[in-house]
């Protein structure tokens, strides 16, 4: 059973808060939003500034501030999104450079495979991004965050079942249309 | 560990692999963006160490309580025990036996902790997000080479890794009174003085060993907690050297069985620049 926390009204509070879930959160963004790196940072800081202005709003315990956070989060990443439309700007999500290389740090492969595998995340992010928000939320949670599928049906309001059922057919998904050579 | 190669057109299993070894970090920019945020002014890492009394005041305050840490050690058997603790930089644990809580909303981070892929900031970038000046290396031991460095902003700390075939290097800096200033070590634990430079060092082989972690509850969520029980072993391939200077703790831990010898850290800690 988890305890209720303190309120988030004094700086500490919000301090501790912010340095528990930043990556977390940060991951979350990213996910959803697909990157660039730059406009994720962005998204993620204007998370937290949205967090701290609301902070009055606010009362729960760690679980409810991970999930305000994270509607916090998935309300700016749709209004980015919107915004990326009207610009007609259809070609900024990627995976960054120092993402992948981490991915590869201790790969041993040769230079040629490595460079195809690195294809291949790419292929990955893009067709992820093409997912409908929910499904790919799903995702991002399941395997970026590592959560457990009874986690994100709790966090979600949904059934395992259900939450188990659409994270298969959305792999599912990425298979069938994954480019073929 | 190697991966499997992928196939042209990946399976589901494959795909699953690839979405779980996506592990963005932020670089030091977004550091650099909250630095000033309204949650952080009230509580200014550097605080205690920025604060100044005037000279007599300071020399007053300060006769006053060696007088009476003076007595207090002298009088009262547990305040020597504290004191005892005190002088050593490293806290001795009741026993060999450890238990920690973690929060399951992201245990890699804990797993990982040395997992080179957590140390991706240039020792500028460290150095930018830490606000203080970080002391390196002036000669790095034959095979070992830097990797990175990080920031954890709990301890307001930097550790630089250094890495070879089979051993690793960490150095760790930070100022003291940010979190807390010692190092549980187990009550089997022996702990060597040591001189460096102007300061007394202490200098400890082993380490813990995660034995047993508690089984998640069906209820728990990605926020609650866990214990892990660990061991002190006083074989574990670890050592690790602290010692304090002008305001600052620094730390040197080797780790693995190709690991530094004790003389060899010493010489690294005189060195550091």
């Amino acid at each position: 059973m988890l305890a209720p926390q303190p309120s988030l009204q004094d700086a500490e509070s919000f301090s501790n808060l912010f340095a528990r879930t930043q990556i977390v959160i940060f991951r979350f963004v990213y996910g959803l939003h697909g990157g660039p790196l730059q406009e994720v940072e962005d998204l993620t800081c204007d998370t937290f500034y949205r967090a701290w202005k609301g902070r009055k709003g606010f009362s729960g315990d760690d679980h409810d501030a991970l999930c305000w956070l994270f509607t916090i989060a998935r309300n700016l990443v749709i209004d980015a999104h919107r915004r990326r439309k009207t610009h007609s700007d259809e070609t900024s999500e990627h995976l960054d450079d120092a993402t992948l290389d981490r991915i590869f740090s201790s790969s041993q492969r040769s230079p040629e495979d490595e460079a195809a595998e690195r294809e291949q995340f790419t292929r990955l992010w893009k067709l992820l991004q093409e997912l409908p928000d929910d499904r790919r939320e799903m995702l991002v949670l399941r395997y970026m965050l590592g959560w457990q599928v009874k986690h994100i049906a709790g966090y979600l309001s949904m059934e395992e079942n259900t939450v188990s059922v659409y994270i298969r057919r959305s792999l599912e998904q990425l298979r069938r249309d994954w480019p073929e050579e | 560990m190697e991966k499997t190669p992928l196939t042209e057109v990946p399976d589901e299993s494959q795909i699953e692999a690839m979405l779980s070894e996506i592990k963005p970090m932020p670089s030091a920019r977004l550091e650099s963006m909250l630095r000033d945020a309204p949650w952080r002014k009230s509580v200014p890492a550097g605080r205690a160490l920025t604060w100044k009394p005037t000279r007599k005041l300071a020399w007053g305050l300060a006769g006053f309580v060696l007088i009476l840490l003076f007595l207090s050690v002298l009088l009262i058997p547990s305040v020597r025990g504290i004191a005892r603790q005190i002088i050593y930089n490293y806290l001795f644990a009741p026993s060999n036996q450890l238990e920690v809580q973690v929060t399951l909303a992201s245990p890699a981070d804990l797993y990982n902790f040395s997992d080179p892929a957590n140390f991706t900031l240039s020792v500028q970038e460290s150095q930018q997000e830490a606000g203080f000046s970080l002391k390196q290396l002036t000669s790095l031991p034959e095979g070992l080479r830097f990797i990175g460095s990080r920031f954890d902003q709990k301890y307001y700390s930097v550790t630089m890794l250094y890495e070879g075939m089979d051993s690793q290097l960490f150095l760790t800096q930070r100022p003291q009174g940010n979190g807390s200033d010692v190092f549980g070590i187990g009550s089997d634990a022996e702990v060597k003085l040591v001189r460096i430079g102007e300061s007394q060092g202490e200098y400890v082989t082993g380490g813990w060993i995660a034995v047993a972690t508690q089984p998640i509850a069906p209820q728990s969520t990605p926020w609650s907690t866990v214990n892990i029980q660990a061991t002190w072993d006083n074989s574990l391939p670890q050592a690790t050297l602290r010692w304090q200077a002008g305001g600052y703790i620094y730390e040197l831990r080797s780790l693995g069985e190709g690991g530094l010898s004790e003389s060899e850290l010493i010489n690294l800690a005189n060195g550091l620049k």
